[in-house]
């Protein structure tokens, strides 16, 4: 039996106090059976554990991947303060498997049987569980079947006298500079019930603390490691255990010494370790962990210990730096204690993105513009995935009313969306904190820091909400993938525009689409129809907001979000409309929107075609054959910016007039055909103008008359400041032609 | 996976073979349990099979082996199994047995009364049709019996197994991943004997498991004794076939008998010497990790003068050997407790053989004894 239970007084089942461990020795007498015998009952009287020594049979068979035996001995301490039993092997040369736990030195080997909190295992805990868990791990150990595939192998750490220790810098990029850096365990919560501390660099001018560290950095190389079992728990083990894996502890920590400021003396010092995790069986690395030991003894007392540094007997508490290194006495490095203590890395983006299931942590350089209740919502979960440096670009204010959806607290009310959405962030996250500029960004001309913002992003999120807005994100002087996602009023519905990775598909075009698809989707035929439910939030009579849940934002969001993780990885263009019905479920609908016909240029404007608008033209010119065909045009028009998307045809009304030598396109229920398509489309489309085919072996170059059209189409519409558009559609093709009232018709 | 059962209906022998591809091996049928006692511990038999048909999702056994036509091997399998040879066995609800296994001597045997005869009838039956049925061995009394009903062993061979031989119908490399190796009966000790012996006529087989690459061996040793054991061990070496030997379960012979360590050993008081063939077969032949299992009652602190099996001194030196081996030694009445015997479960897979461990808990205990209210 291990050497540590030589310590344990026997005692009798009678003499047993703690309600568990009695329990556990009357169950495993009652039903134990031949699986498991109770062998022995002890006590460590410092502490009052009560430990049971059982055999168990373990079910293993004949070729365990592991030497475990047929029957073990174990020890089962049970605890007086409320936690988990832990199970320990009572021999010394216990093999190394998986789910074992540290332990320190001269202590025997711990297995890992349960991985959940006490407070959760606790609900359900029995004795039978207990003896069920052992047998499991024993089983499972035995046939290679414990360790999941994507489970860390490496044991957990012994607890100490910290809990759990937050890294908050990144200690492994340290430079010699950094050195003289001290730190200070920063509790998480009141000092007396402090489970969590934070290590916290100081600054310079800080007067010292009595509890200040100074921190140095080990990396064990995945070649020269091998597995630890035991916790060291002192400098002469601590240095074996490094030594055996090829760093010379006590060098580093003699130059690390040598290197500090005399101040730094009446400090500790902290190592944080990076160690390699191994498979016990295979070796292989299968990632890495932290763990930091924290000295007891001041770094003169380390120093006097190796031999650098001796006490100054004029001044108590004293050292001074040794002119003459002096050999290390014999047995005197184990009597340097150090406690280990579990690290937390601090949540990066490293970290975020293995958790997010990513495989890699891409970050883009991203361009949040807008920081409203539609940006916060889908920009949270993906900053938390680590996707993004992001610049977010606002002017708004957050008011009382937006904390029924947006994800900003009360104590952001009154300030800028823009910078409490960055600060927000960065308490997530402060290793990616956002930039934010308050600015709109119709209003960006001469804003430098804006443009640089624009000009340095990858990618540029549009979470305006506003159509102007996303036409100006489109015409951006960027090179920038764009994304633009809104809902409908309602809320029932979700948009999601995403350009191609060649902006070959740009937001216009994808605006365009969107407007194609309300018109011709049944699906979302009422995309902004349906009624929304407003509210006032203050007295001016725009002061509407509509009534939506937070609840419905948040599945809207996160239908956006999930999408966007997804679609970054593609390289085509994407529309993507989500409904979500009264009982939760969710329909969708995504289409590959193909790349516009070629831009026609004609006085300043640009006219581009949706492609299916083309190939209907063509389709319908080829139908209707010897005869000419026609009907009208549907498309949005950008007076400002002199752009009209063709985004759809009308059908010919029925009072046409179709003949292998004209065509005449009829009144009859236009108006109305057209004023239900731009109603459908939030009046973002308009009617732009006509189209017509021209017989076989006819060109589509205008004809006498074909002028006339164009003439009235541009005097026509020139009244509202468009210009008038004429597709023609002859044996070579389709011609746009443009007539403007300025210039006249060509 | 594959699993064997041991079921403990006292001193007698049932086994449950599991095959990878869940199709059920039955080796001996002994309902011994008296259902009007409700001391005995002796399991519900019928009760406990049916719920292994079910649990495998299998109507039929694929092969039952009745070693020998002892009633502690045979008892009760008229009230349970589909028989073909008569209606009055055809109810609906008994499993059927696809393929039955019997030594030579129960089709030539006469004079066998009640479930011995059964299944004296059963596999006479299946031999004429020549289908459902291996005889294992070929005394000339089996040719005598086939030429009565003007059949021939040549005509009948497909349902022959020689001593020595691999049992047709099982592979390695199918689904069901075993093999069986036919030791026992020999045909000329059947023809030698002056009387009947059903013990050292009972069907010896090996079989090899495989998983992963794995092989894992199991062997069944009907009733026979050292001599018996002796011949077998001495004819395989032989044929330089000492694979076919090796084991890591071993279903021992005769209920932990003491005769088949040395049948001729008289002294009760002193140490079993094995014989040497017996001496190679147990303590050489057996695998680290090696499980044994007596299907007997439970192991007596001393046995009276011709109180055997089981034999407390078999068990001794059985016990002795498995510790060498870091094995397990299991008595069928004894597990997991003398006062509550439960079915004896041994898994193999590609770690090998190994008993699965049982201990109770609240809701098994609930849910397996009624309930009385009112």
């Amino acid at each position: 039996m291990h050497p540590w239970f030589a310590s344990l007084s026997s005692i009798s089942p009678e003499e047993l106090i703690l309600p568990r461990a009695q329990q556990f020795a009357r169950y495993v007498n009652l039903h134990g059976n031949d699986s498991a015998q109770v062998t022995g009952i002890m006590r460590f009287p410092a502490n009052g554990m009560e430990i049971m020594i059982i055999d168990i049979k373990t079910g293993c068979g004949q070729h365990p991947v592991y030497p475990l035996k047929r029957t073990e001995t174990l020890a089962i301490v049970f605890y007086p303060r409320d936690t988990a039993p832990s199970v320990l092997s009572t021999r010394e040369d216990f093999p190394d498997t998986p789910h074992q736990n540290w332990v320190p030195e001269n202590c025997p080997f711990s297995i890992c049987i349960d991985d959940r909190a006490w407070e959760e295992a606790s609900l359900t805990y029995t004795s039978a569980e207990l003896l069920q868990r052992i047998f499991l791990w024993f089983t499972k150990t035995s046939k290679g079947e414990l360790h999941g595939a994507d489970q860390p192998v490496d044991p957990n750490f012994f607890t100490s006298i910290y809990d759990s220790l937050l890294l908050e810098s990144n200690f492994f990029t340290s430079t010699p500079e950094e050195t003289n850096f001290r730190y200070r365990l920063d509790p998480c919560g009141p000092l007396e019930s402090a489970r969590f501390y934070t290590l916290k660099r100081i600054d310079q001018n800080e007067p010292p603390h009595p509890v200040d560290f100074s921190a140095v950095t080990l990396s064990i190389a995945p070649e020269d490691m091998t597995r630890i079992r035991k916790a060291p728990n002192n400098l002469s083990s601590l240095n074996q255990v490094m030594l055996e894996r090829k760093i010379d502890l006590v060098h580093t920590l003699k130059e690390h010494i040598r290197a500090l400021d005399s101040s730094a003396y009446g400090s500790f010092l902290i190592l944080i370790v990076k160690i390699p995790m191994l498979h016990p069986r295979t070796h292989e690395v299968s990632g890495t962990n932290i763990m930091a030991f924290l000295s007891l003894e001041t770094i003169g007392e380390v120093g006097k210990t190796l031999g650098i540094l001796d006490r100054d007997p004029s001044k108590p508490n004293s050292y001074g730096a040794l002119i003459q290194e002096q050999p290390i006495l014999p047995n005197t490095l184990e009597t340097i204690s150090f406690a280990p203590c579990p690290v937390h890395q601090d949540f990066d983006p490293r970290l975020a993105a293995l958790l997010a299931g990513r495989p890699n942590n891409n970050i883009l350089s991203t361009l949040l513009v807008g920081a409203g209740a539609v940006g916060s919502g889908v920009i949270e979960p993906l900053f938390r995935e680590g996707r993004f440096k992001l610049t977010i670009l606002d002017d708004d204010i957050l008011l009382p009313h937006n904390l029924a959806r947006h994800t900003l607290s009360r104590n952001n009310v009154g300030k800028f969306k823009a910078e409490s959405l960055a600060k927000h962030l960065q308490a997530i996250m402060p290793t990616l904190a956002p930039d934010y500029i308050v600015i709109n960004i119709l209003k960006i001309s001469d804003d430098p820091k804006a443009l640089s913002a624009i000009k340095s992003s990858e990618l540029i999120l549009d979470a305006t909400a506003s159509v102007p807005a996303s036409r100006c994100i489109c015409d951006l002087d960027s090179n920038a993938r764009r994304l633009s996602f809104f809902y409908n009023p309602s809320g029932t519905v979700a948009a999601l525009l995403v350009e191609d990775k060649d902006r070959k598909i740009d937001l216009r075009c994808l605006e365009a689409h969107m407007y194609s698809t309300v018109l011709h989707n049944e699906t979302v035929k009422d995309f902004w129809n349906i009624p929304a439910v407003m509210t006032s939030y203050a007295g001016s009579c725009r002061a509407l907001t509509t009534r939506l849940a937070a609840s419905q934002v948040q599945i809207l969001s996160g239908l956006i979000a999930k999408k966007i993780g997804q679609v970054l990885k593609q390289a085509d263009a994407k529309m993507i409309f989500w409904g979500i019905n009264e009982d939760g479920s969710v329909n969708k609908i995504e289409s590959i929107p193909g790349e516009p016909l070629p831009v026609t240029n004609n006085g300043g404007w640009q006219v581009r075609i949706l492609p299916y608008v083309g190939q209907q033209i063509i389709k319908k010119r080829e139908e209707k054959l010897p005869n000419e065909t026609g009907g009208s045009l549907l498309g949005i028009i950008d007076i400002p910016k002199k752009r009209v998307e063709v985004l759809g045809i009308i059908p010919p009304p029925e009072d046409s007039i179709e003949s292998p030598v004209g065509f005449t396109r009829g009144t009859a229920g236009l108006y109305d055909v057209v004023m239900a398509a731009i109603a459908r489309c939030n009046n973002e489309i308009r009617y732009i103008g006509e189209w017509h085919s021209h017989p076989e072996h006819m060109r589509n170059a205008p004809s006498p008359t074909d002028i006339e059209q164009l003439t009235f189409l541009t005097f026509t519409l020139g009244e509202d400041g468009y210009p008038g558009i004429q597709i023609i559609a002859g044996d070579d093709g389709l011609n746009v032609v443009i007539g403007q009232m300025d210039t006249g018709a060509r | 996976m594959a699993t064997i059962t041991f079921f403990p209906v006292g001193n007698a022998d049932t086994s449950l073979i599991c095959l990878a591809n869940s199709q059920l091996i039955l080796v001996d049928y002994a309902n011994m349990r008296d259902a009007n006692n409700q001391n005995d511990k002796r399991c519900d038999l019928p009760l406990e099979l049916k719920n292994k048909l079910a649990k495998h999702k299998q109507a039929d056994f694929r092969v039952v082996c009745f070693s020998h036509l002892d009633n502690d091997h045979v008892k009760g399998m008229g009230d349970f199994f589909w028989l073909e040879h008569a209606k009055k066995y055809q109810i609906d609800g008994r499993p059927r047995i696809q393929e039955l296994w019997v030594p030579a001597a129960a089709i030539t045997e006469e004079g066998a009364d009640d479930d011995a005869r059964i299944v004296r009838q059963e596999a006479r039956y299946r031999l004429r049709e020549g289908k459902g049925v291996k005889v294992f061995s070929r005394p000339e009394a089996l040719k005598s019996f086939l030429e009565k009903e003007d059949l021939t062993i040549e005509k009948r061979k497909e349902c022959i197994v020689d001593a020595g031989t691999i049992v047709d119908g099982f592979s390695l490399d199918k689904d069901e991943r075993v093999e069986f190796f036919a030791h026992s009966p020999f045909a000329w000790r059947v023809d030698d004997q002056k009387i009947e012996d059903r013990n050292q006529n009972s069907i010896v087989f090996q079989a090899t498991f495989i998983e992963s690459g794995i092989e894992t061996r199991a062997i069944f040793g009907g009733d026979v004794d050292s001599e018996t054991l002796s011949e077998i061990v001495k004819t395989t070496k032989r044929h330089k076939n000492e694979i076919r030997l090796a084991w890591d379960i071993l279903k021992l012979f005769h209920h932990c008998s003491y005769k088949a360590i040395d049948s001729e050993s008289s002294d009760p008081e002193a140490p079993l010497v094995p014989i040497e063939e017996v001496k190679w077969l147990i303590e050489t032949q057996g695998q680290t990790g090696c499980v044994i299992i007596s299907p007997s009652d439970v192991l007596p602190e001393k046995n009276k003068k011709g109180d055997n099996p089981p034999h407390i001194r078999a068990a001794k030196y059985y016990k002795k050997i498995i510790g060498n081996k870091d094995g397990e030694f299991k008595v069928t009445m004894e597990h997991p407790t003398k006062s509550s015997p439960k079915l004896i479960e041994v898994s193999i897979d590609s770690r090998g053989a190994s008993v699965i461990a049982t201990i109770g808990t609240s809701i098994g205990t609930a849910t397996s004894i009624p309930t009385r209210a009112g």
